[in-house]
């Protein structure tokens, strides 16, 4: 009998609810199956300590098979237990590509599952394609995002990959029929006791944060205005776990008395993952203190600002409508 | 209670450098004149860490590297901070590693300068990024290990407690001794090395080992023929941005805007 | 650099670690409201950089003067006024008592000076005659154990924040030849009848307080006497050279700092065409070359009397000549690079003309630079 070849996707469940990096994974493995010379099919698995309910979303996302690996001891998270029943399963049924998405969890149990497997695992991938060459490459950035690199991996199985959510963008995809259901009983847990025990779980506070050590930053500059819009910002920093920076023209116009959170050249250079300018211009100063953040957002009235030019995403309108509009969605 | 500390350092091109990296343009290799090579941001948490231990409690600390010869300079400057000794382990036929093989020639070093109630590892390197390097040793020598840690503590009985960055909260685990961990930048502040440490680093032992001074090296998993993963091509990546432009009333692009941002926090 | 190794970058890179992180976010502060962060004296006595020219014993880490050159330059860079106050307690006040200083005073005062924990400043300036020793108004009797003091010092650096005060005074009648009759006395901030006066407000260096003292029949035990009696110039005798030499890296520091900010801004600032001022103006380019010969020259000289030290050969004249020449340098770079910055050169914000203000102080301070001219020209 031949069996076709598969495409793992590990389909991350936060309380009861699909991740959506799932369905980034999954629109590009669709993408991906176009490319490829065989047939393969395209697989979820899951794993859970009772994966009823999500394994019917799962069966529906246009996937060929679901894998529900089950066992009282996959409640929480723990990385012994997912790493072993994740790779034990893989090494039943080999598969020829297994995707995790590189979240918090996935960033972890993937070079895990690789290591127990003696595999190769592609890092933060931006893309997964055919080259011209027809080989199958990952593209991996280095150096910060400098420069990215073709990885390869020619001879082990499964070919790993970890994706980091929001790369990928996910993608309406037809579904005719719904998916095989198969449950396993990951039985291995039996008779392993895991050397980490869970002790506590604590939310995340958000803080002053200092704008260089910030993941997130959202900065105000001359077109904030006044008090309110310049709260506006502040609350929505918080909601974000984030920091607040700004220009020195807000400080010009009042609004802050130090500089201690001044990004610029005479101020400070952050590096953020996600970075939110309001009202801001873009005089190359400031422009220079957050050249290597991830993702760039910018909001001014004047469409011809120099910011737009080093952002990601362009918005011509007024601060204060486009943060009250925020407060309500995020 | 003299804990037995590991700490892995890797040396890597400065990151404040990164913006002048170039490729050459026919050879696609990188060019890396002129660019410093320093420790690798991560691991200097990771010594701080381990220093801090050392104060608290007693312990001996090592540092070990896999690297060039030139990596010397680096596990100096980390043995500025207060470690006790350092190993390099360097060979041309360590060369050309994945995250794995690495990991694979880490864990020998680590058994043969050992053994080590605690290896600590900064989470991920300036350079490759690839963070694997810690669940991997973890997973190759047998021990417990965990990643992205922000706290840790120790108690008198060796029992310790790592609190682990998940998705907008932490994890508190309880673990013994023996143990690998991966520590993120915000588990503490870097001390300055003071003078003292700086000046006394040249007296501190420094050994390195090539492939000869290990007894049971399995070959097929070192360095680039014991790489599952293979590097292909280097592409430059562009700079300047092409911005998307949002548009439509201020409630439309606020909901584009919760999509675009909710996956880069890593939110539902 | 001819005197760079492994060991002396990464010393040279945790001190500028050192003036990045911890000086420079005071710099503001201290200029605009004259106060002195006396927890960096302490922060540098305990990261050992107050140690660096003194053994072990004394609780130094070892003496080694290019060292001690490399980090007194990384601090000046960010900001001279704070090189300055390091420098006074890590070799200006401190070194004497190294040689010519007595156990007790060792303990008492020495050491916890190397720690941080405590300055000494050294005042020797009056207001009939400054550097004119004969001419002093400060004098000093024996009575019993106890010599008792009258007389005022004026431009006394860190008045009112030291825990002791190196005070010269008159204890016979001055012998221009042997140098004798002045008496060096370490007099502490609790004497009763010591008193700080008047601060001056002055050109730059806002965040050391100098000021006036004043004493009126305050009594200092003998024991507090540094080196012998009438013999408080000579108390200086074998320090000589590191006075000079250490006043003048402050220049070069601070020198520097204010090129190295210059070339940053103008490779950095696009101007016209998408340019530089770099790329656009040969003018800059050449001025930067200037500065950066002035600063190169002036470091061979400077780093070639450290080594003097190390390798305990006579420079003074070289030490001397250097200090003079590194505040030249000073003035003509820190002068240049206001320029270089353009309209935001003139800008407090900014910083660069902070570096134009200190270059001058070193003119006088310290010692004036024409009497130094002077001074060697004694010795050609």
């Amino acid at each position: 009998m031949i069996c076709k070849k598969e495409i793992w996707i590990y389909a991350e469940t936060e309380s009861q609810k699909i991740a959506p990096s799932y369905y980034e994974l999954l629109g590009k493995a669709h993408e991906l199956k176009e490319s490829l010379n065989e047939a393969y099919e395209i697989v979820a698995v899951i794993l859970s300590d009772s994966a009823e309910e999500v394994s019917k979303e799962l069966r529906s996302s246009a996937v060929d098979r679901v894998y529900c690996l089950e066992h009282e001891k996959l409640g929480n998270y723990n990385p012994e237990y997912y790493a072993a029943v994740l790779s034990e399963f893989a090494k039943k049924h080999k598969p020829e590509m297994l995707w995790i998405a590189a979240s918090a969890i996935g960033g972890e149990l993937a070079p895990s599952v690789a290591a127990l497997l003696n595999t190769g695992l592609a890092a933060h991938c931006v893309d997964i394609l055919i080259n011209d060459k027809g080989e199958l490459v990952h593209l991996v950035p280095a150096f910060g995002g400098k420069l990215l690199t073709e990885i390869l991996v020619p001879k082990t199985r499964p070919i790993m990959a970890s994706v980091k959510p929001g790369i990928f963008r996910e993608r309406e995809i037809a579904c005719s029929k719904e998916a095989e259901l198969v449950f396993e009983r990951a039985e291995i847990l039996d008779s392993m006791e895991s050397r980490f025990k869970l002790v506590e779980e604590q939310e995340m506070q958000s803080s002053g944060l200092p704008v260089e050590k910030a993941e997130v930053v959202l900065a105000g500059g001359r077109g904030i205005g006044n008090t309110q819009t310049w709260e506006k910002l502040k609350e929505l920093a918080g909601r974000l776990d984030g920091a607040v920076g700004y220009t020195r023209s807000l400080v010009d116009i009042g609004l802050e008395e130090n500089e201690l959170n001044m990004i610029g050249s005479s101020g400070k250079s952050v590096r953020p993952k996600l970075y939110m300018g309001f009202g801001i211009s873009g005089a190359s100063h400031h422009i220079s203190g957050i050249k290597d953040s991830g993702t760039i957002i910018a909001v001014n009235t004047d469409d011809e600002a120099d910011i737009f030019d080093s952002s990601d995403y362009k918005i011509v309108a007024d601060c204060d409508r486009i943060l009250s509009a925020l407060l309500e969605v995020l | 209670m003299n804990l037995k500390i590991a700490v892995c350092v890797k040396s890597v091109p400065n990151p404040d450098q990164f913006s002048s990296l170039s490729l050459d343009p026919v050879s696609k290799t990188l060019i890396r004149e002129g660019i410093d090579s320093v420790i690798n941001p991560a691991d200097l948490h990771a010594i701080e860490l381990a220093v801090q231990l050392k104060e608290q409690y007693g312990a001996h600390i090592s540092l070990i590297s896999m690297g060039p010869q030139q990596a010397q300079k680096e596990l100096r400057m980390g043995l500025a901070y207060g470690p006790d000794d350092a190993f390099l382990v360097s060979d041309r036929e360590f060369g050309g590693a994945d995250s794995l093989a690495t990991s694979y020639v880490l864990a020998k070093a680590l058994e043969k300068a050992g053994p080590f109630d605690l290896i600590i590892l900064g989470n991920e390197s300036a350079d490759g990024a690839t963070a694997h390097v810690p669940s991997q040793v973890g997973i190759i020598m047998g021990l417990p290990n965990m990643t992205d840690i922000v706290g840790f503590s120790l108690d008198e009985n060796g029992k310790t407690r790592v609190k682990k960055r998940l998705q907008g909260r932490y994890a508190i685990y309880e673990a013994e001794l023996p143990l690998v961990i991966g520590v993120a930048k915000d588990i503490n502040k870097v001390r300055t090395a003071g003078m003292r440490g700086v000046l006394g680093a040249k007296n501190k032992p420094l050994t390195v080992w090539s492939v000869e001074n290990f007894e049971d090296l399995d070959k097929t998993r070192i360095g680039l023929s014991g790489s599952p993963t293979q590097g292909g091509e280097y592409h430059t990546a562009s700079f300047g941005r092409e911005a998307t432009e949002l548009k439509g009333s201020p409630e439309e692009i606020a909901s584009e805007l919760s999509n675009i941002i909710r996956p880069i926090l890593g939110r539902e | 650099m001819w005197y760079m190794n492994e060991e002396r970058e990464m010393l040279r890179k945790m001190v500028a670690e050192f003036a990045e992180n911890e000086v420079r976010p005071f710099v503001k502060e201290m200029e605009e409201k004259e106060t002195f962060p006396m927890h960096l004296i302490k922060r540098a006595g305990e990261l050992g950089i107050l140690g660096l020219c003194f053994p072990e014993e004394l609780g130094g880490v070892g003496v080694d003067w290019i060292n001690l050159g490399i980090a007194m330059e990384e601090i000046s860079k960010v900001s001279t006024c704070v090189g300055l106050l390091v420098m006074m307690t890590a070799v200006g006040s401190t070194l004497s008592l190294q040689f010519v200083g007595t156990e007790e005073q060792k303990e008492k005062i020495l050491k916890p000076c190397i720690r941080g924990e405590q300055v000494l400043a050294m005042s020797l300036c009056e207001p009939v005659g400054s550097s004119n020793t004969a001419a002093y108004k400060t004098k000093a009797v024996l009575d019993g154990d106890e010599w008792v003091l009258n007389g005022g010092k004026i431009f006394c650096t860190l008045a009112g924040q030291c825990e002791y005060y190196g005070i010269m005074a008159l204890t016979d009648e001055f012998n221009p030849l042997t140098m004798e009759g002045a008496t060096m006395f370490l007099v502490h901030k609790d004497t009763p009848r010591f008193k700080v006066g008047h601060i001056e407000k002055k050109l730059a260096w806002h965040g050391s307080a100098t000021g006036s003292i004043y004493l009126t029949d305050c009594r200092v035990p003998k024991t507090m006497i540094l080196g012998e009696v009438n013999k408080g110039l000579h108390a200086f005798g074998s320090t000589v050279m590191q006075t000079y030499a250490y006043l003048a890296i402050l220049s070069l520091g601070g020198a520097v700092g204010a090129y190295e900010e210059a070339l940053r801004y103008t490779k950095e600032r696009v101007h016209i065409g998408g340019k530089t001022l770099f790329e656009n103006f040969q003018a800059v380019r050449h001025r930067l070359v200037n500065m950066y010969t002035e600063i190169e020259a002036c470091r061979g000289l400077l780093y070639g009397c450290f080594e003097m030290m190390q390798q305990g050969k006579n420079g003074v004249k070289e030490c001397m000549a250097a200090k003079i020449y590194a505040q030249q340098v000073h003035e003509s770079v820190a002068s240049q690079a206001v320029m270089l910055h353009g309209g935001n050169g003139l800008m407090v914000d900014n910083g660069i003309e902070r570096y134009f203000r200190e270059s001058k102080m070193m003119a006088v301070g310290g010692f004036a630079v024409d009497i130094i001219r002077d001074q060697i020209s004694m010795l050609l």
